[in-house]
């Protein structure tokens, strides 16, 4: 039951959280969101961010007891590395949109994913 | 951690994460009419290299410092893990937002089923030397 519990404050924390830091991101920029990515879009997106939010707690979980475990903001940034810069270089290719718009991405999820990292090793998972 | 060990799985995770998509891709365009996106050149595609082998350091970072751990045990648990946390949510949240096709969505998911691929390699090359 505990274990349930955790998930179920922790990941629609995290989702509300991303989308937050994603707002203020491109607010603090003065950009437009890429290839007019709106409100609605950003309700659209919930779905996958609450998966994303649920693999980034549960494998940090399943690292218990690792050198990983012991650093949450490290697996935050190293989850930057490996899925933000990625997925942000790949949309600003295909869309070729203001590197302005880009660089306010990648703020974003760095901002994001360090943050999450360190809530995740902050909280008490069971 | 093993700097030859871990070079050496950087380099193979990163050169099939780059490679196992064109490839994927290509059969698509030629099996089930997917359009390539416009306005992608030669150059993109060089600049995807560097980006590849990021992905290939974080990737391979993360399983080398979660040894002695549950996920450090099991690479093809840990490439779905990446398959579920990066694949899936990279290609629906493409697919919901920016309305790519449903051919490109399927396209993109069995692309990124490498993932799986570069688990189960890191896996097999952390207890290489072991």
């Amino acid at each position: 039951m505990k274990n349930i519990i955790i998930y179920v404050w922790t990941i629609p924390g995290f989702v509300i959280l991303s989308a937050v830091v994603e707002m203020t991101s491109y607010t603090l920029f003065q950009v437009p969101a890429p290839a007019g990515f709106g409100p609605k879009d950003l309700v659209l997106m919930f779905p996958p961010r609450i998966l994303l939010a649920f693999i980034f707690i549960f494998m940090f979980r399943l690292s218990a007891g690792s050198k990983l475990a012991e650093n949450g903001p490290l697996y935050g940034l190293l989850w930057f590395l490996g899925f933000s810069v990625p997925a942000e270089v790949g949309m600003w290719l295909v869309f070729k949109y203001e590197v302005i718009t880009f660089y306010a991405g990648l703020l974003s999820g760095l901002l994001t994913f360090l943050s999450w990292g360190w809530i995740v090793k902050k909280i008490k998972l069971p | 951690m093993n700097t030859k060990r871990f070079i050496i799985s950087v380099l193979i995770v990163s050169v099939i994460w780059f490679i196992f998509p064109i490839i994927v891709y290509s059969l698509f365009v030629q099996f089930f009419d997917l359009t390539p996106p416009s306005g992608f050149s030669p150059i993109d595609l060089v600049i995807s290299i560097p980006l590849s082998f990021l992905h290939g350091f974080a990737f391979v970072l993360i399983y080398f410092l979660a040894k002695g751990s549950k996920i450090g045990q099991s690479g093809l648990l840990y490439g779905f893990l990446w398959w579920l946390g990066a694949g899936v949510v990279w290609e629906v949240g493409f697919w919901l937002v920016l309305k790519f096709s449903l051919v490109t969505m399927l396209a993109g998911l069995a692309a990124d089923l490498c993932l799986l691929i570069n688990g189960i390699i890191v896996e097999k090359l952390s207890k290489w030397y072991e």
